[in-house]
């Protein structure tokens, strides 16, 4: 099933979606991408953050703390769709062997870390004046949190290994195993938590204002355009790192 | 025929480890006696307080024993060579695998599952929820094991194998604790444990269908 | 009944860089192919790669048994540096699971056999981690005569020669001698010189 990279080149060379897959080829538009994804990530931070905090009502039962969900909520979606978007770039290279897509998974996972951690840091916040306490065992919260430790654990093991293809490839295969179970630990912290305690009132539970909404997005689409920003960042300093030993790397370079 | 043959094999030499060396089920089972005993220290020894921690505890104990036998599982192979051996056969290595981590369940499972109802007892906790316990623990074992294979054949040929696999594998064993844990406090709060027990099971089943094939590519991947 | 091994433009890496250049080069029955090269040039890597141990980043191989494609596990015994030998059991117990290992029925008689003519048939019941290091590798070498019949494999050895004294050298180069004549194929490395009486000799060198 698994091929090399040199396999799926012979098989796969001169077409459409194969002609990106080569590091040196993908580098030029992966700079084009991040400098783009900045410009939109900034402008529509600002948009979304002006209408969020200046435009939007207050809430009438949390006041003006609620208004951390349009941190806290698209920092935790985008924790869970960049564990996704991990996973699939990781079975793409233990497929194809793309050193590309390994390299996609390595950048895209301490992007993934820092969204779940931005989303349990306000939740916290959020939970202080609410709940009365910085934290509180709900499920999302706590998914979150395993969330976190999944991205923890791929990023140590890509990190454990001295040969770097071994460790691409290894940590594909963990953050498949974590994409399977990812569901299944949602489904069981959901039941825990059902079981041990009555729903509480979450982050963004409420009914909402179509306003609060329209930021909610803005500031959805903002994280979604920072994410893919610093992942291509990311991605073109490994791309340098690794094939630093080739011709393009040390004329780009010089 | 000749994968019944290897199978065998495979589990019979885990057996006959087990049965030369005592250390390999006997300290698992030390640290989870010591580990339960710990608690009272800590918490206080008023049995009402232990009886409501007494389930976790006992759990979470089962849970770390069997953790610490995952190096166990291919390292030694590694270093002896006699991993080559395994890998280098015709059967299909899921299989052998899968062969082994049952044995090595029957060898450290059954001194925890014996062990579990007796400190059910020292927590307090009533006959019905020790056996509970047992049946539990006896679900979650094999179910880390089989987790855990993965993890740890990813690892034999990586730095910091053993903290590296505790990092990985106990947040796949989260479902297993939630509903193994669930069904014994469901029977210490006088109500039906069904619907834990057969979730707990489906999990065991998931992992038991799944597990082989991804520890023998993880093998594959390390020993390349 | 012949055995055929066809290196086709195989390229091994590790870390990331390639190893040796393509390598390509085919060997039929009776073929003693000695595998030299540099401390790091490939030799192990390459033996692994044919055992089926260590996969190709380019090329292939392939092993046939009278022409018909079949696979390294089926084609091949390795003896690499490691003795494969478990120290918590005795010799018959980890020569009976690497039988089993192996798709061959274990039978008493033939591992018998095999460790008699090593010399070693005296501690067949001693624990492994009781024995020297002569003693544990004559033992692990006894795995490559527990083959079907004379000639059924390959043989893979890696550095066979390492911790063995004098005699048993040129007892184990009579029994490559004798298995190549019976038909098999032989890779090995070495850093010690030594004498194979054989037909055909081909040497790679890396």
């Amino acid at each position: 099933m698994a091929r090399t990279e040199q396999q799926s080149n012979d098989r796969f060379q001169g077409r459409w979606f194969w002609r990106y897959a080569s590091p040196a080829a993908f580098y030029p538009v992966a700079g084009r991408i991040e400098k783009l994804s900045w410009a939109l990530a900034a402008i529509l931070a600002i948009v979304g953050l002006y209408i969020g905090f200046f435009r939007a009502p207050t809430d009438a039962q949390q006041g003006e703390v609620y208004r951390v969900i349009y941190i806290h909520v698209p920092a935790a979606w985008m924790a869970m769709i960049i564990y996704l978007a991990m996973a699939f770039w990781a079975a793409t290279g233990l497929v194809l062997g793309t050193r590309l897509s390994f390299m996609m998974s390595h950048a895209l996972a301490p992007t993934g870390a820092i969204m779940a951690v931005i989303a349990l840091w306000t939740g916290a916040l959020w939970g202080r004046p609410t709940w009365g306490t910085y934290w509180v065992w709900d499920a999302r919260l706590t998914s979150t949190l395993i969330l976190f430790f999944l991205y923890v654990g791929y990023i140590a093991l890509a990190a454990a290994f001295d040969d770097k293809k071994k460790g691409d490839r290894a940590s594909a295969l963990i953050a498949l195993v974590g994409a399977v179970n990812v569901p299944i630990i949602y489904f069981s912290v959901n039941w825990w938590n059902t079981l041990h305690q009555g729903s509480s009132v979450r982050p963004g539970s409420s009914s909402m204002a179509s306003i609060m909404l329209t930021a909610m997005l803005i500031m959805t689409f903002a994280f979604w355009a920072y994410c893919v920003a610093a992942a291509m960042h990311r991605l073109r300093t490994q791309i340098i790192e690794r094939e630093a030993e080739t011709k393009w790397v040390k004329e780009l370079v010089k | 025929m000749s994968l019944r043959l290897a199978s065998t094999a495979v589990a019979r030499r885990e057996f006959q480890l087990f049965a030369r060396r005592k250390s390999d089920w006997a300290n698992p089972l030390m640290f989870f006696v010591i580990v339960c005993s710990l608690f009272p220290f800590a918490v206080g020894s008023e049995s009402e307080r232990l009886r409501l921690i007494g389930v976790g505890v006992i759990f979470v104990g089962a849970l770390l024993a069997t953790l610490l036998t995952l190096p166990r599982l291919f390292d030694e192979d590694a270093r002896d060579g006699s991993l080559d051996l395994l890998l280098s056969s015709n059967e299909p290595l899921a299989m052998l695998i899968l062969a082994r981590v049952a044995a090595l369940s029957f060898g450290i499972g059954a001194p925890l599952i014996l062990a579990a109802p007796l400190f059910s007892f020292l927590y307090a906790l009533p006959a019905d929820v020790a056996l509970m316990l047992a049946l539990g623990v006896a679900i979650a074992v094999p179910t880390l094991l089989l987790v855990g294979a993965i993890a740890a054949a990813l690892l034999v040929s990586a730095r910091g194998g053993a903290i590296l696999t505790a990092v990985l594998v106990l947040p796949l064993t989260i479902p297993t604790l939630i509903f193994g844990a669930g069904a014994a406090l469901k029977v210490l709060f006088g109500e039906s444990p069904v619907a834990e027990l057969s979730l707990q099971a489906a999990y065991l089943l998931f992992a038991l269908a799944l597990s082989p094939l991804a520890a023998s590519a993880a093998l594959k991947i390390s020993t390349d | 009944m012949a055995l055929s091994l066809h290196i086709n433009g195989v390229q091994l890496e590790r870390g990331g860089r390639s190893l040796f250049p393509p390598l390509t080069v085919s060997t039929g029955a009776g073929t003693l192919l000695y595998v030299r090269g540099a401390n790091g040039a490939g030799k192990t890597t390459l033996l692994r790669a044919l055992a089926g141990l260590a996969s190709p980043s380019a090329g292939e191989v392939a092993w046939r048994q009278d022409g018909n494609p079949t696979t390294a596990a089926a084609a091949t015994t390795f003896v690499g540096h490691a003795n494969a030998m478990n120290d918590a059991l005795s010799v018959i117990e980890n020569l009976s699971y690497a039988t089993s290992l192996a798709g061959q029925i274990y039978r008493p008689v033939l591992v018998g056999a095999a460790l008699e003519q090593l010399g070693v048939f005296n501690l067949a019941l001693r624990r492994v981690g009781t024995l020297s290091q002569g003693q544990r590798k004559r033992a692990s070498l006894a795995r490559l005569l527990l083959r079907e019949q004379p000639g059924a494999r390959a043989w893979l050895l890696d550095e066979p020669f390492v911790a063995l004294d004098v005699d048993t050298q040129k007892m184990l180069e009579q029994l490559i001698a004798q298995e190549l004549k019976a038909g098999a194929i032989v890779v090995l490395t070495s850093h010690q010189d030594f004498a194979i009486d054989s037909a055909k000799t081909t040497e790679v060198l890396l």
